[in-house]
């Protein structure tokens, strides 16, 4: 995704998060009866974001129902670690300054990378 | 999902091996909350009294313009000229009932899905009855998530009991949570596969630099 369309999705209102992509992982959730055993379970991923506006150690974590999945293991994730990536997000929390947040079958999108994009915010030139 | 959800739909499934009736139970007039729950009770206890044996489950659901009403399933057949006459008598208004199959009793969890209303604040939106069954209770239920298996490794590590200092435990174990999903660590064990126990009172912290 370019920077114009990233500026696009904003202007029309898209609740979006922008950050680095540190991880991620399918994991099967659900509950179960501990007394009759019975379980319902469905598979979701986690990722983990890096947010720059929030700082270096600050993390954001997405979670992506997968419906159509079976089994964790079968959950691909092409993403390169340190690489930037939009979430379309369907609702989000802050819990003790903790941002919890959650797409839906949309999957996350590289933003390409350009001169003016790693241009700091009050537009000085990018570092050597 | 809610915990309660999820033990509503373990309830159903357990009842769901019979051939299942779902009752609606509606008023005449518009009441107070508190004064349905009394309705209620008082018709159950009527309804039991005349099939002892009747199991099921109820549902409480606040309708926008008619109030609070009572869905109930059934496992068995009652007698609906009956059932209305003792509704009748404790103060109720139309009945209605239809066969289902047991497989579409979750169709009720999807009362149990909306906000909760204010006025149900602290009450118990669906319940079991009758004897000779045990429905699930919410106590019964754990949630089992990658979150919470971290957290029960927590537990053991820092030997938690009670429910004292609940926020920064979850600080914790969300802190824990990040490092294992960002250094792709076993769930519930620290870098190279050690229990927490065996690894650096820190292990989790995530450093400046460490993303590079």
């Amino acid at each position: 995704m370019t920077h114009a369309e990233l500026l696009t999705q904003i202007l029309r209102g898209r609740l979006l998060l922008v950050g680095e992509f540190r991880g991620a992982r399918a994991e099967s959730a659900g509950f179960v009866d501990q007394r009759s055993g019975q379980a319902i379970s469905y598979v979701r991923a986690v990722y983990i974001v890096e947010c720059a506006c929030r700082g270096v150690l600050d993390r954001a974590v997405i979670r992506q129902k997968r419906p159509l999945v079976d089994e964790p293991a079968q959950v691909q994730f092409p993403y390169e670690k340190g690489k930037r990536y939009v979430f379309f997000l369907e609702g989000f929390k802050l819990e003790r300054g903790v941002f919890t947040g959650w797409i839906g079958d949309r999957e996350p999108e590289p933003i390409e990378e350009t001169e003016e994009g790693r241009c700091r915010a009050g537009g000085a030139a990018p570092p050597p | 999902m809610t915990k309660s959800k999820a033990a509503f739909l373990f309830a159903s499934q357990t009842l769901g091996k019979q051939r299942l009736y779902l009752w609606t139970f509606t008023f005449k007039e518009l009441l107070a909350v508190k004064e349905t729950r009394q309705r209620w009770n008082h018709l159950l206890t009527l309804l039991l009294r005349e099939w002892p044996n009747l199991q099921g489950l109820r549902v409480f659901e606040l309708h926008e313009e008619h109030g609070l009403h009572v869905h109930l399933v059934t496992h068995r057949f009652i007698d609906v000229n009956r059932a209305r006459e003792l509704a009748t008598q404790a103060g109720w208004g139309r009945i209605h009932v239809v066969p289902m199959p047991s497989e579409h009793a979750g169709y009720l969890a999807k009362y149990l899905s909306k906000e909760r209303p204010e006025c149900l604040y602290r009450w118990r939106l669906w319940a079991g009855f009758g004897k000779g069954w045990e429905w699930t209770k919410v106590k019964d239920v754990i949630r089992e998530t990658f979150f919470s298996k971290i957290y029960r490794a927590c537990r053991e590590w820092k030997g938690w009991t009670g429910r004292s200092q609940f926020f920064e435990r979850m600080d914790l174990v969300r802190q824990i949570m990040i490092a294992t999903i960002e250094h792709g660590w076993a769930a519930g064990c620290g870098p190279g596969c050690l229990p927490y126990t065996r690894c650096d009172e820190d292990f989790y912290v995530l450093r400046i630099g460490s993303a590079e």
